[in-house]
């Protein structure tokens, strides 16, 4: 499952398990942080397929929907 | 050879803080990450110490770099523009952040260049009763590991001790690895240096407690977009109900210096070049240094408290309809001040093409030197009425070069055939309270600037068009006729033919050639061209001046139907060759900029006379 197969409209704390897509994305994720094993909390999303707005740790992050698709999660709680 | 030591780090972790404190400069700092786009080189403060250099450096989150910004820093650590290696980095970490950001510590030290650690936000993380343990860090780390404190400078000795006993760079080679091996290490070291537990997380988290509730507002998926949408008409429209005083204050300064002039020696013919030719051009574009001053200090204030990484957000998906991307929000909305830096800021953006969309449409915004042009014009347009209706007019101009902008993007959006992935991946920084001297400093020197850069070319074009509108026939009675025969006179009606099916004279023809120098020229070209037959130099003289002046078949020149072409012309023509110079330079096409340049001109020109022909059919001209 990914980012994107998630509802928008729930805060949810996730579980990054993989990252799977195009090698310059993986890597920028990898370096802003999104690690297999990083935990994530949800925000919401903007509307229209709008961006992801995602934290992790102090900080928060914009993700696109083909950014989001990257990232393959396990819900927390 | 004195020493160079790189400020290098993530974007937003306070280098640009960190260099302005260590240099005495007062590089401008903002909350938004990739605000700093080129290095700057400066001399340590005399107060600090002597003999060593700093530089600051774009955000980067790792070597391998992944857009234009990232690239100059890369090139600066390792060629500094042909001059070798630096000497050495101080690695700039957000205390907040040291896991994501000691992986680009550990990344660094691989490479063999010297390193410090300056760790900033430490004063957050005390605020949650968070220390970190700085001499395990550095022991592990095998280099020095320093707080230091933007808001009052603390911890700055330190580091530039450090930096002066740093040991002498041996070879350095760019980094092979990427930094995924690097993060488990870079987990490990921030845990013990926190020492980290499961409260220890907690707190950190609740550091962004706040931000989370203003973002849960701001970026709302629906009342995000209406918040955006009321922030920036109120940005936009305090450009023009809240100067009115300072300019009506400015405009009468001016009137009564030239009035004075004149009554010193009303026959002479310095006074009457000082006058009607240096304080009628003057004041006719310092009148608008008001407007320009607010809309600076209203971008400011957006750049200080971290709203900006939030707009880029919110316009994302719009914008990608168009080939764009919310990282291009930024370079068009600076290119509402100035094309010329706007251009630069894109270089934030990572995907090529994304960048030259982006640089495209960037001079069709509304910047600070078409503000005197259209105040002039819609001032005139709008006389007698009510001030808030001129105030609409200018926001639908605004708007007006945001849908020009649209469409010149989806053009070449369709043109330019696709790529490199287009990325957003936003960080969001913490809210910030905007720090409103900083802000008011920043603005004041931007003013200055501009007045700087403008004042000069008004000089000359000053001088230019009061000899030519007044010799070779200064002492003739008939002041219209003595114009037409003037030299500025006989170019004028040999370019008139261009302009007159515009709806205009060949005088406002000369204006158009002079926009050329600078925009704004145009209205200090028209203070002159329009008012040597009177002695008033203020913009009300020039407004009752153009209301009765007519063409040589006596129609007004004037009118409506007139007025909006020339709007129209001067909301798409790209009449800028700074502009032109630096689009060439980041594009590195001149086949691009001249492009930009011929497309927006002609289509200029042709809307233009389009507009007039058939406004003046309605019975508007």
């Amino acid at each position: 499952m990914t980012l994107n197969d998630l509802p928008s409209n729930v805060v949810h704390s996730l579980r990054v398990e993989a990252l799977k897509g195009a090698d310059l994305l993986v890597e920028r994720l990898r370096e802003l942080g999104f690690f297999e094993g990083a935990e994530l909390e949800v925000q919401g999303r903007l509307p229209l397929g709008g961006p992801w707005v995602v934290h992790l740790g102090a900080t928060s992050f914009a993700l696109r929907a083909d950014e989001a698709s990257v990232l393959h999660v396990r819900i927390e709680k | 050879m004195t020493p160079v030591l790189a400020l290098v780090g993530a974007p937003n972790s306070g280098k640009t803080t960190l260099y302005n404190w260590l240099t005495g400069s007062r590089f401008k700092t903002v909350n938004y990450p990739g605000a700093t786009v080129e290095y700057s080189i400066g001399s340590v403060q005399a107060a600090l110490g002597e003999g060593l250099k700093f530089m600051d450096t774009p955000g980067v989150y790792s070597l391998h770099a992944k857009s234009a910004d990232e690239d100059v820093t890369v090139k600066a650590l390792f060629e500094r523009g042909g001059e070798g290696p630096v000497d050495g980095v101080i690695v700039v970490v957000d205390g907040t952040q040291l896991e994501r950001h000691l992986q680009l510590v550990l990344q660094i030290r691989e490479t063999g260049f010297p390193c410090i650690v300056a760790v900033t936000m430490a004063d957050l993380l005390r605020k949650e009763n968070l220390e970190i343990d700085w001499q395990g860090l550095s022991e592990k780390l095998g280099m020095p590991v320093l707080p230091f404190e933007g808001l009052l400078g603390g911890g700055l000795k330190e580091i530039v001790t450090a930096a002066a006993s740093s040991p002498a760079r041996g070879d350095v080679r760019k980094p092979s690895k990427a930094l995924v091996p690097l993060h488990q290490e870079a987990a490990a070291l921030a845990k013990l240096a926190l020492r980290k537990t499961e409260r220890v997380e907690d707190k950190i988290r609740r550091l962004r407690a706040t931000t989370s509730r203003i973002d849960g507002v701001l970026l709302h998926p629906f009342l995000g977009p209406v918040l955006f949408f009321l922030i920036m008409a109120f940005v936009f429209s305090s450009i023009y109900w809240m100067a009115t005083p300072f300019m009506d204050a400015v405009d009468g300064a001016f009137a009564a210096l030239g009035s004075c002039v004149h009554g010193l020696a009303p026959e002479s013919l310095a006074a009457d070049f000082v006058a009607n030719g240096v304080l009628a051009s003057f004041g006719a574009v310092l009148v608008f240094v008001p407007q320009i001053f607010i809309l600076f200090v209203g971008i400011g204030l957006l750049e200080s408290t971290g709203y900006l990484a939030r707009a880029a957000t919110l316009i994302d998906r719009p914008f990608s309809k168009f080939g764009l991307t919310g990282r291009s929000f930024v370079p068009i909305l600076s290119g509402f001040s100035c094309a010329v830096p706007a251009l630069i800021a894109s270089r934030n953006i990572s995907s090529k093409r994304d960048r030259w969309i982006t640089n495209f449409v960037i001079p069709l915004m509304t910047c600070s030197a078409r503000l005197p042009v259209y105040a002039l014009l819609l001032g005139f347009l709008f006389q007698s009425k009510p001030s808030w209706m001129a105030g609409a007019a200018l926001a639908a101009l605004y708007l007006g070069a945001l849908l020009v902008g649209a469409i010149a993007a989806s053009i070449l959006n369709r043109l330019i055939p696709k790529d490199t992935a287009s990325m957003l991946l936003m960080e969001l920084p913490l809210y910030r309270r905007p720090r409103v001297r900083v802000v008011l400093r920043q603005s004041l020197t931007r003013t200055w600037a501009y007045v700087r850069r403008a004042g000069p070319i008004i000089f000359v074009i000053a001088v230019i068009m009061w000899v030519g509108s007044n010799f070779p026939n200064y002492r003739m009675e008939d002041a219209s006729a003595k114009l037409g025969q003037s030299y500025a006179g006989r170019i004028g009606h040999f370019i008139e033919p261009v302009v007159s099916p515009m709806g205009v004279d060949w005088r406002v023809g000369v204006g158009l050639i002079s926009a050329f120098a600078a925009r704004e020229v145009f209205v200090s070209t028209l203070a002159v061209t329009f008012n040597v037959a009177d002695a008033e130099e203020s913009s009300q003289g020039l407004l009752s001046a153009m209301s009765t002046a007519t063409r040589s078949d006596g129609r007004k020149i004037f009118t409506p139907a007139s007025v909006a072409a020339l709007l129209v012309f001067f909301m798409i023509a790209l009449q800028c060759m700074s502009t032109f110079a630096v689009s060439h330079r980041e594009s590195g096409s001149f086949k691009f900029a001249l492009g930009q340049l011929v497309i927006f001109n002609v289509v200029a020109y042709i809307l233009a006379v389009a507009i007039f022909q058939s406004l003046a059919l309605l019975g508007l001209g």
